[in-house]
């Protein structure tokens, strides 16, 4: 069922609770009462369209709405980016740790394997800051200075050699596939590693790598084909403008 | 990457959705892939090699169907033609099946089924035997830090060689990542803790 603004939130929240990561990603709280989506979007100064498209896309893989996608600012765009990665850094991650520390501490029985998991995903830890760092530092600000250049059409020295030295182009080629480990941590658990000791932990520790990846899968969607294509085809734009051979 | 990957193309929602609905009744592992526009087809079947193709040819231009044939070829990949209504047309397309819309439910998934039943039982005899010896001599320099160069002139073959162990372990195993098979590598005792810097 798709989410509309006449919606009310709780029911949101009723039919797909893993809603709740993307309205804590938006700072919408709960305890809304019989609000609708687009009341409770406006009280915590949200788009309700952009809300609206970004749930619809998480909640059903089928649903992809490129072209309104497309439509949204930049920096909307990168803001919501922004906070997933927050929502990783400071949450998915710090609790998956947790758990593989935990699963290290209680078990008897194969202390060594378990310390193996435990190394691999501060492996993937690193690698997934690294990612989020990039993106943060040289990628985030690359396609805002493209959108502001699009929008006040002022092309200046600045923006040519920044486009000279980066381009939407080489973000996708290094943008590397985060998902990988996380596939193989998940893979190992499941076929691999002989049952621990405390299968409770294990269990908890599998729905969680399981609900990352499909966070991080939804999230790499949005850079590749919404991001990229709208920055690809300002950047055209502006050469265009430029008087630049594309 | 589980299981048999299928892809289907039209251009219309409706059949989109109506075919999908359909297909999630066969009793195979399956992940299903749907998309309306060609150049995500093309995109998609290079990347990751489905199993089988479900595909309106009224979508893909001149070009499309040329580069489309030699990828299905290339890879051995089933081919559907989706066909809107009962005429034929002819797109100069090697074809295994066709699929009309006015066809029930049996009948579509009959042929489903007889494509994707064969496949699978090839793929569970593949999957059967896990990795070889050699195969595992590899994984262990895999986990030993060596690279692809390395390994092949240490085993005295070539790296292409190398590379192709390298996508059937993968294959099997279901672990991408370095890291990974060094975890495989130790819990299977083809390496000791020690030996991993």
């Amino acid at each position: 069922m798709m989410v509309t603004k006449d919606l009310k939130m709780a029911d949101v929240v009723h039919m797909n609770h893993f809603s709740l990561s993307i309205l804590d990603r938006f700072g919408i709280e709960l305890g809304f009462g019989d609000k609708t989506v687009e009341e409770t979007c406006t009280d915590s100064k949200v788009d309700p369209q952009f809300f609206l498209e970004i749930i619809n896309a998480f909640i059903d893989n089928d649903y992809f709405p490129k072209k309104q996608l497309q439509g949204f600012s930049v920096k909307l765009i990168t803001d919501y980016l922004q906070k997933t990665h927050k929502y990783y850094i400071e949450i998915k991650v710090p609790e998956i740790e947790l758990l593989i520390e935990k699963m290290v501490n209680t078990c008897y029985s194969q202390k060594e394997v378990i310390t193996l998991l435990n190394r691999f995903f501060k492996e993937y830890n690193t690698e997934l800051r690294n990612h989020i760092l990039r993106e943060e530092t040289v990628v985030f600000p690359y396609t805002q200075m493209i959108e502001n250049a699009y929008n006040s059409k002022k092309i200046d020295v600045k923006v040519i050699k920044n486009m000279e030295e980066y381009s939407i182009d080489i973000f996708e080629k290094e943008h590397d596939n985060i998902e990988e480990k996380l596939f193989d941590l998940k893979n190992i658990i499941i076929k691999y590693l002989p049952q621990p000791n405390n299968k409770v932990l294990c269990h908890k520790l599998l729905h969680e790598l399981f609900s990352l990846e499909k966070d991080i899968n939804d999230h790499s969607r949005i850079e590749d084909k919404v991001l990229v294509p709208k920055i690809r085809a300002m950047e055209k734009e502006i050469k265009l403008i430029a008087g630049l051979k594309s | 990457m589980t299981g048999i990957q299928i892809i289907i193309s039209d251009k219309s929602p409706l059949i989109l959705r109506g075919l999908s609905s359909i297909i999630e009744k066969i009793s195979i592992a399956h992940e299903l892939h749907t998309t309306n526009s060609s150049i995500e087809l093309i995109a998609f079947i290079k990347k990751i090699i489905p199993d089988l193709v479900i595909v309106n040819p009224e979508l893909l231009d001149k070009n499309q169907i040329r580069i489309f044939k030699e990828i299905i070829q290339q890879n051995k990949i089933k081919f559907i033609v989706l066909q809107p209504d009962n005429k034929l047309t002819d797109y100069n397309l090697d074809y295994d099946e066709i699929i009309s819309s006015c066809e029930n439910e049996d009948q579509i998934l009959k042929k489903i089924n007889s494509f994707i039943g064969e496949k699978n039982f090839k793929k569970a005899l593949k999957k059967n035997d896990s990795i070889s010896t050699r195969e595992e001599n590899i994984v262990r320099e895999i986990a030993l830090g060596l690279s692809n160069k390395e390994i092949a002139e240490k085993l005295f073959i070539s790296q292409h060689t190398v590379i192709t162990h390298r996508k059937n372990i993968t294959r099997k195993l279901g672990i991408k990542s370095v890291s990974g098979l060094t975890i495989y590598a130790i819990l299977n005792k083809l390496i000791s803790l020690d030996e991993v810097k």
